[in-house]
This record gives structure tokens, C-alpha cells and sequence, in this order.
């Protein structure tokens, strides 16, 4: 209930119920008392929780541990929802288990609307280049995309009707998406969301080069996700450049989101919010703080490291969660600079992301 | 492509590479033992300990009847080593050597050092020290990574025989000698600070929880025992960093003792869940299982990667590995028997016009 606040006091407007590390620290505590290997993270950086005051010193999780144990403050058959991360070859996956989801939607919903869709006067119609969520229960991009179009659909029962997700069974509708943008564009209604995987529409911008349309004013494109081998990867420049041309979108309201299966909270560009392009804002119930690799100790604004990730809303698994991913702090946000390198192999020894890749 | 060779000939060639070998083993300068502990960052002791437990020495007739069969022979074979495990290039030349009648050696770039000298100790007008892999009408015998064996395939058209990254597997009962399953396990981990595809990383303990924190103790007093007589090798800050998050996550999956040189994790795996693993090093994740068929369940999930498995016990090991892994004894997984490949997994990789 302390986290929902934290989101009720942001979509009223209203400052925080509390302070960020009072809740933190109560969190950790609970999470620690409930979960083994938590406590023995910290007890092994010498650390009594019962004495901590600030959000910054609880030890944060790294997120391969979620591919390898259950991490969850309630026992098992209690979940309600549990999400994974996408699947290797190996079926080796992260698994973020839910005894209750309606945190994460408050919180998905409140920033999304905030970031996405600010400065829409109507709600748009919305477009979605990913499977539905029947396809892909355990994917929590997916759910957090159906949370939009149902909370988009309630404003005109006609919307409900016609085609909203354009990927099934691993394949795009070029066909159906060409008609319906087509359609879009040309009645001008309404705004239009778009909302997708990068490696979605790399895929669709492949099997269809040539298409262009112009949506309605308004209109906003969000997309998240790297490539992960799932398609030729583009960089980010070119992608953006691609799409706004494709849509007939200006670039600042193509926004990118920042978020992992292992979390409750996502981060979006903040674009449509007035920063520069590949900023990215965060709500104020959770933090993105850049780390040296080394201690894992936050290094100053402007100083590249690791994205350690406070997220209150991860109420029942772990308040802080340790990633490889390189950010910078700027004026207003974070800038996300891809995935921290491993060491360079050496010798025959299999590496376990090789593993969990099944790269042999 | 060229007929099989004689038995007698191969024998001839494996005995004079073998011979080479051992006497660069033997008259190991300290300038080329210097040499090799800057292209391995091994320890000093490290390098001298690969040289003396893992540098082939000898082989049975029986042996290389086996080793003969298990080569496709080739008009020239390109041997492109990978970095660290510095002694395989004897046993890679003696595959290729088998196999055609010309020779082209590409050593790693980072530790050319050991099949440099090899080849020069071996003066033999078949074999050739180069830089570049070139196209022949040959095959190449590549050692390392996945991708780059791809990429040598795509590159050059020739066929690539594969000996990709593995990993080795350790099986303990309940029953088997604490001690002596310690210091098996704690001699097969300290060679080449485990980054050879051979080294142990992980174990499964069948038995109870209990008793596999019993090994683990034991475990790690025969690593530190072992990192006092054979110090490990320097770490890149990459590397410290990786083992650091691995240790991280080693905690919130489970135990782990010992300190950051010499790590051992006992975590219990949930159906369903992966086993962890450290970075190469000197550690080893420890996973106490119900049962063989568990344990059968557990190593089913590497696939392929699983290069061998060892155990104090042949028949249990002969039981439970998978027919492409190697299966050793406790304590000479890193002497694996000169009756072919380390790797026995043969996977040949095609070049694109296949």
C-alpha cells in the first residue's frame, strides 16, 4: 500500500507520502526477512539492515540471479502473474513472480500516461507491433502494452473492434498493418500510438521498405527492447531516423522505453516531456543510479556506470536490482549507452552467458 | 581429400611431437617460463603445473588406434589455436598431422608463446608457422569460441572442425571418500585456473544438502592449501568484476564459502531453474541432488556444452554422462587420454556454400 501511494500521489499531483528511503530500507527489510538469499547479500557486505537508513545501501540483486532461483517474498502458488524474460535455447529464463499485479499496472499506467501519451488531448487509437497477450502471457512488455489498449480502448468501444495487435505467432502482418495505418492516417480522427519492439520494427521496416504514411497530429510511437539476435541490429540513430519517416512522425515523438522483466517500473525517454533526445526520466518511485563496476558505489553526474535500479514497486521481490547495462546521469534523467562488455574470453572454458545462450 | 594414413606413421608422428614437447617441458628456461606466464597470465607455478599435469607425455598403441579413427583425413589442415590452455597445441598438431600431409599452424595472438616453440622444436618441412589463415583445399582444426570458428568457416570456405567452449562436470555420492573427493576435485580446478574446456565448474552432490556443505568445506580448504603451492594467475578488472557479480549471485541462490580466490557455492536448483556458474577461476557451484535421475535432468540441460564428466566411480560415470562427453576419474580430467580430440563432440562447421 506504502508504493501504490507513492503512484496515487503522482497521478493526483500531490508530493510523495513519504520520503524514497524510508520505504526503501522498509522494503528491503521485509523482502530480506522473507527471502534467504537476500539477507545473505547483505550480511556478506557486513551490512544490518535493521540499521540502515538509505535507499543507496541496500545491496542490489544482480539480475542473473532471477534466471536462476525463485525470487519472491511469498511462497510458491501464491502468484498470481509471473513474468520471464525472453527464452535462449536453453528455455534458460528469468522469472519475476507476482502475488499481485495491481501495483505494477498502477505504476505502468500513471508513468506511461505521463511520459507516452503527454499532451494528448484525446486518447489515440493504438497500434501494436508484438503478439497479444494470449500469445505471450509471461511477457511482461506484453502485459504492460495490453494495460494501455485496455485503458485506451474504454475511450471509444469502436477502437475495441478493429485489429490492435499486428504480430502473432512470430510473424507481422504487413498486409493488415499497411491497411490499417493506411486507414489511420487517412480518417485523421484520432492520435495514434504505436507501440512496439525494436526488433519488431526492424522486421516490418524490412518486409515493408517503401511504406510511408503521415498520422494524425498527435500521434506517438514507443519503442523498447534490443535486438537480442531477434533481428539485424540497428542503431539507434538510423532506427529513429527510419521510423519517423515511416510514420511521418517528427523525432522527438518516437520515445523509447527502458524496462526488464525483473522490475515493476519502467523509464521512458523523456522526449515528449521537454528533455533531449535519449534522455530517459524515471518516476519518483524509482531510481536509476549509476554505479562503479567495481565497489558498485553511485559515481558522480556525467560519469559513465552500471544501472543499479531502486524500484519501490517491486514490492515482493527486490527493491534493488543490479544490471550490466551502461548509463550516464544527466541534467533531468539518464542516457542508456548499451550493455556493459564482459571480460574478453579466454581459452576453451564456456562463459555462461555462451550457456544460457546454448551457443555450442 | 587424402587416404587415411598408416598406423605406423601416425604413431611415428604422434611420438616425435610428444618427444618435442617434453623436452621444451624439461629445459624450460626462466626466460620462456617468463614468456608463457605473460601470454597466460597463469601463475609461475601455474605454467609449470601445466607442463607437468597436462602436457600429453605418452600414449598406448590402443590409444592412437583410437586417435587414427577419429581424424578425417584432409589434403592440409590449418590449426588455429585459442588463447590460455597454452600445452593443447601438442595434441592440436598431432590431430592435424594425422590427418594431412601438410601443416599450417595459426597460434593464438594473445599466447603464441608454447605452439610457437613447439613447431620450431619440431623443425618438420610439413608444418608451418603462419599468421593468417589462407584458403586451401584443406580443412581447419579450429580451437575457441563459437563465433570465431563460425566466422573462420564463412571467411575462408573451408570445412572447420570445431572444438568449441565447454565445460566439465563433476558427479559425487554421498558415499565416496570426502577427503580424497576434495582433493580430486580442488586438483582438476586449480590447472589453467579452470579456462580450459576440460576444468570443472560445476558438481552435483547426491545426497543431502548437509553432506555437500560437508565436501564444500573440505573443498575449500584444498583450494587455499592449493593456492599456497601454485598461486592463481593475474585477473583483468573485467574478470574480478564478473566473478564479484557472480559471487553476488551465488548468495541469493544459495552458500557460498571461501574467499574470492577460491569460491565455493552450494545452491539447490529448483526443477525448471538453470544451474549457476562462476567465471573461470578457481570456484565451483556445488548442487546437491535428490537423485541420479535428477542429476540425469540436470545435465541434460548443458546439451553440448558438456565437453566431460568425472567421478570417483567408472561405471557411475560411464552411467550417467552423455555419450559425447569424455569421462575421467576424479583428479585427471585435465589428462584426458590420447585417443583423439579433447573435445569429442565433433562438430564440423560448414562454409556457407555447403
Amino acid at each position: 500500500m506504502r508504493a501504490r501511494a507513492f503512484v496515487e500521489a503522482f497521478v493526483a499531483g500531490a508530493p510523495a507520502p513519504e520520503a524514497f528511503d524510508a520505504l526503501a530500507v522498509d522494503l528491503a527489510r521485509f523482502q530480506a526477512s522473507r527471502v534467504p538469499g537476500l539477507a545473505r547479500l547483505a550480511t556478506s557486505r557486513g551490512l544490518d539492515l535493521s540499521s540502515v537508513t538509505r535507499a543507496s545501501d541496500v545491496p542490489a540483486v544482480p539480475t542473473d540471479a532471477f534466471k536462476h532461483t525463485r525470487i519472491a517474498t511469498f511462497p510458491k502458488g501464491e502468484e498470481t502473474r509471473v513474468f520471464r524474460t525472453s527464452g535462449t535455447t536453453m528455455d534458460v529464463r528469468g522469472v519475476h513472480a507476482f502475488r499481485d499485479v495491481a501495483t505494477y499496472d498502477a505504476a505502468a499506467l500513471a508513468f506511461g500516461k505521463h511520459a507516452l501519451f503527454a499532451g494528448l488531448t484525446e486518447k489515440p487509437d493504438v497500434v501494436v507491433l508484438a503478439p497479444p497477450p494470449e500469445e505471450a502471457s509471461d511477457s511482461s512488455l506484453g502485459h504492460m502494452m495490453a494495460a494501455f489498449v485496455a485503458e485506451l480502448s474504454r475511450a471509444h468501444a469502436h477502437a475495441t473492434r478493429a485489429q490492435t495487435h499486428f504480430v502473432s505467432q512470430g510473424a507481422i502482418a504487413v498486409e493488415a498493418l499497411r491497411e490499417r495505418l493506411t486507414e489511420l492516417s487517412r480518417r485523421a480522427e484520432r492520435p495514434v500510438l504505436v507501440l512496439g519492439t525494436s526488433f519488431a520494427y526492424v522486421h516490418w521496416l524490412e518486409a515493408d521498405p517503401r511504406f510511408s504514411c503521415a498520422l494524425p497530429p498527435g500521434s506517438r510511437l514507443m519503442q523498447t527492447g534490443g535486438f537480442k539476435g531477434k533481428s539485424r541490429e540497428v542503431p539507434a540513430e538510423e532506427l529513429r531516423t527510419e521510423l519517423a519517416r515511416a510514420f511521418g512522425l517528427a523525432r522527438r515523438t518516437i520515445v523509447s522505453e527502458y524496462g526488464m522483466t525483473e522490475l515493476s517500473s519502467q523509464f521512458y525517454e523523456g522526449t515528449l516531456l521537454g528533455t533531449e533526445e535519449g534522455v530517459h526520466v524515471e518516476p519518483p518511485w524509482a531510481r536509476v543510479v549509476a554505479v562503479d563496476p567495481e565497489r558498485l558505489l553511485p559515481v558522480p553526474e556525467g560519469e559513465v556506470g552500471l544501472a543499479r535500479i531502486e524500484d519501490l514497486a517491486n514490492v515482493d521481490s527486490a527493491f534493488a536490482i543490479q544490471t550490466l547495462d551502461r548509463v550516464v546521469r544527466v541534467a533531468g534523467g539518464f542516457r542508456l549507452l548499451g550493455r556493459a562488455p564482459g571480460a574478453p574470453p579466454r581459452g576453451c572454458s564456456i562463459a555462461i552467458d555462451e550457456l544460457l545462450a546454448g551457443s555450442t | 581429400m587424402s587416404a587415411r594414413r598408416a598406423f605406423a606413421d601416425v604413431a611415428k608422428d604422434v611420438r616425435a611431437v610428444l618427444d618435442a614437447a617434453a623436452t621444451l617441458a624439461e629445459r624450460a628456461d626462466e626466460e620462456w617460463i617468463a614468456s608463457l606466464v605473460e601470454s597466460t597470465g597463469l601463475s609461475r607455478e601455474g605454467v609449470a603445473l601445466g607442463l607437468r599435469v597436462a602436457l600429453e607425455r605418452e600414449a598406448t598403441d590402443d590409444e592412437l588406434r583410437l586417435f587414427l579413427s577419429r581424424v578425417r583425413p584432409a589434403d592440409a589442415v590449418t590449426v588455429v589455436l585459442a588463447a590460455n590452455v597454452f600445452v593443447a597445441a601438442a595434441r592440436a598438431i598431432v590431430l592435424a598431422l594425422a590427418a594431412a600431409p601438410r601443416v599450417y599452424v595459426r597460434p593464438s595472438r594473445r599466447d603464441p608463446v608454447f605452439a610457437r616453440a613447439l613447431v620450431q622444436a619440431l623443425d618438420d618441412p610439413r608444418i608451418t608457422l603462419v599468421d593468417e589463415v589462407v584458403a586451401h583445399g584443406g580443412v581447419v582444426h579450429a580451437y575457441g569460441r563459437d563465433e570465431t570458428m563460425r566466422a573462420l568457416a564463412d571467411t575462408t570456405g573451408m570445412p572447420v572442425w570445431a572444438h568449441g567452449a565447454g565445460l566439465g562436470v563433476a558427479i559425487v555420492a554421498a558415499e565416496d571418500d570426502r577427503a580424497l573427493t576434495a582433493r580430486a576435485l580442488a586438483d582438476d580446478i586449480v590447472v589453467f585456473d579452470q579456462r580450459g574446456c576440460l576444468s570443472p565448474r560445476i558438481a552435483f552432490f547426491v545426497g543431502d544438502p548437509a553432506g555437500a556443505r560437508r565436501l564444500a568445506v573440505s573443498l575449500v580448504a584444498e583450494l587455499d592449501d592449493a593456492r599456497a603451492r601454485v598461486p592463481p594467475g593475474s585477473l583483468a578488472a573485467a574478470e574480478a568484476r564478473e566473478i564479484a557479480a557472480a559471487r553476488d549471485v551465488a548468495l541469493v541462490c544459495g552458500e557460498v564459502l571461501g574467499e574470492a580466490g577460491a569460491m565455493v557455492a552450494i545452491t539447490e536448483v529448483e526443477q525448471g531453474a538453470s544451474c549457476m556458474m562462476f567465471p573461470p577461476g578457481r570456484h565451483l557451484v556445488l548442487v546437491p541432488v535428490a537423485s541420479e535421475a535428477d542429476l540425469v535432468r540436470h545435465l541434460a540441460r548443458f546439451g553440448t556444452a558438456l565437453v566431460t564428466v568425472g567421478s570417483a566411480d567408472e561405471g557411475r560415470t560411464a552411467r550417467l554422462a552423455p555419450a559425447w562427453a569424455r569421462r575421467a576419474r576424479l583428479g585427471s580430467l585435465q589428462r584426458p587420454r590420447l585417443d583423439g580430440p579433447v573435445d569429442l563432440r565433433d562438430v564440423w562447421l560448414l562454409p556457407p556454400a555447403h
